[in-house]
């Protein structure tokens, strides 16, 4: 889809519409600073990025930056519009608003929303911009080539759901109850095996039940115990049930939860202050990142304070997730552990509730542990569940922990079936809890698998991710490489790439070889001016990666820190890597502007001057000089004299250029008179010169390139003769100022080879005495000339 | 390039590999997963939390009467 016309009305500098016409071909737009040529650009990206302009992101350019859309001298009553037109004929207008919202028409019938203005427009301020950018950046810019955003998505929601089935299962729960039973199975059981304990709990069965019917079931089993073991513990004497209540008390632990919760408390402490420290930046941070997040690639993490674009935003929370989770899993561990311990002080309380240990209790109350009995009563185990701070921890150490030692000391002369048949209660009462996770345990390793599998699911995912994303920049590299050795022969830097960094996802760099030596970075050693070119390189690879989209590419004044030798090669990387493709480049380098228009086919690429700006109600202009012999022909019928004219200042441009490829050696002028010779300065001294230096190839030799010497003599000789009577006395008519061109484009073509089509140049010459064209056909002997 | 339904399926057959407790019944399910509602788009936590419970009652082995009543 080749743009055939920008047109804009009011629109930043422009004022009555202004249209750039470039007939579907490439285009060279040559304006000097502040000529507008950029607003063309501007008018592109406001399509692109809906109603948005990156540089124009400040906050004094207005909510929809309609303090900077408008022409800031707009007449009332006149609209700012901006039509775009394609070489199928359709159109996109947009009509502004006052408040810089727009309304468009016709985007339905053209593809450009499927543009992406970063691989489409190359400005001079973003020659760099990726160099510059994070690895996470780099990557972001690259994965819409990568076309991997698919498979970014699928390991992202297969991450998402690992903790959706760790929801879904209650994974964590199970764990704290099996975590529970197993320091339970332990105390009580020791290291015996599944079938020791339901071995045991059968002998039990036997002994207690033994009038009961059998059960193989080892749950059914268990409760028939327990409703055996408490009709015995109903038959017992008082005292027999007084030690009973006093052995439960004394089995209660206590003291180990509190040293739990008091280690898990002194684990937060240390982890959550600095937390807390950062947090309390988040909401100022978070204020500035709202404000960024539409524009800027840089913000400010709400979470940490770190400066880092957006698209790393998300990578980046994940990581602070998992700085979390340590603290999240202590958090847990003293969750749990006050759990226990308020189940337990629950137990005690109960126990010692008992008819069973009233006169125990009677005989206490009378003693220095009293108020450890009126603490126990007082014992609010629900408000301990919710805050248990350090005061609730010594109270239970100093008042309920000697309560729960004299019952222990008490119960320990007990009779010994009483402690037989606490001892058996004990086993039957954690078998039964046993014998209840076993299915819990197996959900849970179930589930546990599965959250492990959809892991390994996840990291497969990236590592395919990894391999073709490896695939589509070794393209990339490759051509990079390609296109920086044509704007850098022989020159040490070498091996420029884009390369996937190790052991971490969603990131990208760029190395190269930095005379002979291995660089990560280019930021770590290349110039700025070689940084431009190397970020040149990469926009023109990642563009060509999409060549079978046929959209333009736009390249606004990129060459800017760029010398003329590199300068001078960009043309051949157009050339060879996107002759098919619809190029606008913009530049205020006149020099190069006029190179460009020598090199580059007019076939398929158009020329354009813009006239310096002058005030914002004249706005953005055309210039009408005449550029080519076409243009000069088409006034031929109305002002010949005019027409001879203009090929005699095309010759003054166009031999100035030559002349200084070539090296010609003309007298030195003082000041700037150096730059005002005239076409018949250059001709004299080329047809001069020319005798020794231009050379023709004939058979293995070469020869004085006789042709073109005629045809610069001749036309210099029209040029004195003609084109200075059309300048002077405007006395020329149409047959000799059509002579006149047609002679002064023949001569010019005689320094364009008819082999290769390319002109004299220094390319692929022998020696440091040559320049000649591509395939040496013709050549400038200037050094002995 | 392989299609996407030969990468997936060579993707789960390699997780598959240290996971024998694995089901066919996940795989199967997490085949046509990938192959569908996971690529799309990022999915809300409701609609990751009903593909949550679908897989977890897949990893209930077939052959257990008792496993499979739940």
């Amino acid at each position: 889809m080749r743009i055939e016309a920008i047109e804009m009305s009011w629109f930043r500098g422009a004022a009555d519409p202004v249209s750039l016409e470039s007939n579907c071909k490439s285009l060279v737009v040559y304006g000097e600073n502040g000529s507008g040529k950029s607003c063309f650009v501007d008018a592109v990206e406001y399509v692109l990025n809906n109603g948005k302009i990156g540089h124009l992101a400040h906050e004094y350019s207005g909510k929809h930056q309609e303090k900077a859309i408008h022409n800031t001298h707009k007449p009332k009553g006149q609209k700012t519009e901006l039509r775009i037109r394609f070489e199928n004929d359709s159109e996109l207008k947009l009509v502004i608003n006052s408040d810089g919202s727009f309304t468009s028409s016709g985007a339905e019938t053209i593809a450009m929303n499927t543009w992406d203005y970063g691989r489409t427009v190359l400005r001079q301020d973003e020659v760099a911009a990726f160099i510059r950018d994070t690895k996470g950046g780099k990557y972001s810019a690259l994965l819409p080539l990568l076309g991997l955003h698919q498979m970014e998505i699928v390991a992202e929601n297969l991450r998402q759901l690992a903790k959706s089935v760790e929801q879904q299962s209650k994974l964590n729960e199970a764990k704290t109850i099996l975590s529970g039973t197993k320091a339970k199975r332990t105390k009580t059981f020791g290291t015996d095996s599944d079938d020791q304990i339901l071995k045991k709990i059968e002998a039990l069965h036997s002994s207690y039940c033994a009038d009961q019917v059998a059960t193989q079931d080892a749950l059914s089993r268990c409760k028939n115990l327990e409703i055996a073991i408490d009709k015995r513990i109903e038959q017992f004497s008082t005292d027999q049930r007084r030690y009973l209540a006093l052995h439960e008390a004394g089995e209660i632990d206590l003291k180990s939860h509190v040293d739990a919760i008091r280690e898990a408390s002194a684990k937060l402490t240390v982890a959550v202050e600095p937390l807390i420290a950062e947090r309390l930046q988040v909401l100022e941070a978070a204020g500035e990142f709202v404000k960024k997040l539409e524009y800027g690639k840089d913000v400010t993490c709400p979470a940490c304070g770190r400066i880092i674009p957006v698209e790393a935003f998300q990578a980046h929370v994940k990581t602070e997730q998992e700085r979390l989770q340590e603290i999240i899993n202590t958090f847990n561990a003293r969750k749990t552990s006050i759990g226990t311990l308020c189940d337990n002080v629950k137990s005690l309380k109960s126990s010692i509730s008992k008819v069973d240990v009233k006169s125990w209790k009677e005989e206490l109350s009378k003693g220095p542990l009293a108020d450890n009995l009126t603490s126990l009563d007082h014992a609010d185990t629900a408000a301990l569940r919710t805050a248990c701070g350090e005061k609730d921890l010594k109270e239970i150490e100093e008042k309920l922990v000697p309560l729960r030692n004299i019952a222990a000391v008490d119960s320990q002369d007990a009779p010994v079936d009483v402690q037989k048949l606490s001892t058996d209660k004990e086993i039957v009462i954690v078998g039964k809890a046993i014998i209840t996770t076993i299915d819990l345990a197996a959900s849970a390793a179930r589930a546990e698998a599965l959250i492990s599998f959809i892991n390994s699911l996840e990291q497969g995912i990236r590592e395919e991710i990894r391999l073709r994303s490896e695939a589509v920049i070794g393209e990339i590299s490759q051509d990079m490489r390609d296109m920086w050795a044509i704007l850098h022969p022989d020159e040490p830097i070498e091996d420029v790439r884009l390369y996937l960094p190790k052991n971490t996802d969603k990131a990208i760099d760029i190395g190269l070889k930095f005379f002979g030596v291995k660089q990560d970075s280019p930021r770590l050693t290349l110039s700025e001016g070689y940084r431009n070119s190397l970020g040149l390189c990469i926009f023109l690879a990642m563009a060509k990666q999409e060549s079978d989209n046929d959209r333009p590419l736009i390249l606004d004044d990129v060459v800017v820190s760029f010398d003329r030798n590199h300068r001078g090669m960009i043309v051949e990387v157009l050339e060879k890597s996107f002759n098919k493709r619809q190029v606008l480049l913009l530049t205020h380098d006149r020099e190069w502007y006029t190179e460009l228009r020598q090199q580059l086919e007019g076939k398929t690429w158009g020329f354009k001057i813009l006239l310096p700006y002058e005030t914002p109600d004249i706005g953005i202009r055309w210039s009408h000089k005449t550029t080519t012999f076409d243009d000069a022909r088409s006034h031929l019928k109305e002002r010949p004299d005019s027409a001879g004219n203009d090929a005699r200042k095309i010759m003054d441009i166009e031999l100035a250029l030559i002349a200084e490829r070539l090296l010609i050696r003309l007298p030195f002028m003082r000041a700037d008179r150096n730059d005002r010779r005239m076409a018949h300065d250059f001709l004299e001294r080329l047809v001069a010169d020319g005798q020794k230096c231009f050379q023709k190839k004939v058979s293995t030799d070469y020869a004085t390139h006789s042709d073109a010497l005629d045809a610069l003599d001749k036309a210099d000789r029209l040029l004195v003769s003609w084109a200075n009577r059309g300048s002077h006395t405007f006395d020329v008519v149409r047959p000799e100022a059509m002579k006149l061109i047609d002679s002064c484009e023949k001569a010019l073509e005689f320094f364009k080879c008819a082999l290769c089509g390319k002109g004299i140049w220094f390319a692929d010459a022998e020696g440091a005495e040559w320049v000649q064209c591509q395939c040496g056909e013709i050549r400038w002997r200037y050094g002995k000339g | 390039m392989p299609s996407a339904v030969q990468w997936i399926a060579a993707r789960i057959a390699e997780a598959r590999k240290n996971h024998d407790s694995v089901t066919d019944a996940v795989s199967v399910r997490m085949e046509e997963l990938l192959g569908g509602e996971l690529s799309e788009q990022p999915l809300s936590t409701t609609k990751l939390s009903s593909i949550a419970k679908l897989l977890v009652a897949d990893m209930v082995p077939a052959s257990s009467d008792t496993e499979a009543k739940e």
